[in-house]
C-alpha cells in the first residue's frame, strides 16, 4: 500500500475518533509537549507523549502549532 | 511600565516584526481550526513585545529569537485557556486536506475505509514501539529530518525506523488481506 494511501487512511481515522468524542482526559499537559519539543525528560518518556500525541487528533492539532509557534521564521 | 494604549501597539516596525513571524503560524492554526484565537495570540505578542521595549525605538535591538519565543509563550498560553474551557476547534483538518472533523464526511469516506483505519492502527500498536513511533509521525507528515530532531536520533537511525517500520506495517496488511491498492 503506498504511503499516500496509507496516509489518508491514517487521517479518516483520526478525523473520525475527533468526531466521536472529544474528550481529552488521557490527554498530555501543554507544558508535557513543550518538553518534547525542548527534547526534556528521558528518550522513554517523550516516545510514550509522543505516541500518544500522534495518535490523537486535538493533541496532534496542539503539538503541530507549538512546534511552528517557536521556530517560524520570517523571510529574509 | 504604564500599560500600552491602543495606538502604541501600532508601530509600524513592530507591527512589520510580528506579521512576518506570524505569517506560517497564522496558516498553520487556520489548517488545525485555531484561527478563531490567533489574533488573540498575537495582539498579546505585541504588548509583550511593547512591554520588553521594542515598541520605544529599540525594535533594532530586539533579537528575532525574542520574537520567536515570545511567539511559543502566547501560543501555550492560548492552548491552555483552551483547555481550561474545555473548547475544542469547530473545524479540525488533517494534514491531508481530505479528512475533516466539523463537516459531513466525504462521499467515499465508506465503512470499508474507516474499518481499513482501524486495521492500519491495530497493526502499528503491534509493531515495536520505536517503529510505530516514526511510523505514526511519518503518517502524520512529519518530514525524517523533523523526526530525526524531534527524537534526538541520527539520520541514519531514524531513516532505517522509518524504512523497517513502514516495510513491517505492509508486511502486516497483507497477512490481513490488505495489498498495494487497499482491502482485496
Amino acid at each position: 500500500m503506498s504511503d499516500e494511501r496509507l496516509r489518508l487512511s491514517y487521517d479518516r481515522l483520526l478525523a473520525v475518533r475527533a468526531a466521536m468524542s472529544s474528550a481529552r482526559e488521557g490527554c498530555p499537559e501543554v507544558d508535557a509537549m513543550l518538553e518534547v519539543l525542548r527534547r526534556e525528560g528521558t528518550e522513554d518518556a517523550r516516545l510514550d507523549l509522543l505516541d500518544h500525541i500522534m495518535a490523537c487528533p486535538f493533541c496532534q492539532a496542539e503539538f503541530a502549532l507549538l512546534k511552528t509557534a517557536g521556530t517560524a521564521q520570517p523571510p529574509e | 511600565m504604564t500599560e500600552p494604549e491602543p495606538g502604541d501597539l501600532r508601530d509600524e516596525a513592530l507591527e512589520a516584526l510580528v506579521s512576518r513571524s506570524a505569517e506560517q503560524v497564522r496558516r498553520l492554526a487556520a489548517r488545525y481550526g485555531l484561527e478563531d484565537r490567533v489574533d488573540e495570540v498575537f495582539q498579546e505578542v505585541r504588548i509583550r513585545l511593547w512591554r520588553s521595549g521594542a515598541g520605544h525605538g529599540n525594535l533594532a535591538e530586539a533579537p528575532a529569537s525574542y520574537v520567536y519565543r515570545t511567539a511559543l509563550s502566547a501560543a501555550v498560553d492560548l492552548l491552555r485557556r483552551r483547555r481550561a474551557r474545555r473548547e475544542t476547534p469547530a473545524k479540525l483538518e488533517r494534514p491531508s486536506g481530505e479528512a475533516v472533523f466539523g463537516e459531513a464526511p466525504p462521499a467515499d469516506a465508506s465503512f470499508e475505509d474507516r474499518e481499513l483505519g482501524d486495521l492500519i492502527e491495530q497493526e502499528i500498536d503491534a509493531l515495536a514501539p520505536d517503529r510505530a513511533m516514526v511510523v505514526r509521525l511519518h503518517l502524520a507528515g512529519y518530514s525524517r529530518e523533523e523526526i530525526a530532531d524531534l527524537l534526538s536520533w541520527t539520520e541514519p537511525r531514524t531513516r532505517h525506523l522509518i524504512y523497517r517500520g513502514l516495510a513491517d506495517l505492509r508486511e502486516r496488511l497483507r497477512a490481513r488481506g490488505i495489498g498495494p491498492e487497499g482491502p482485496a
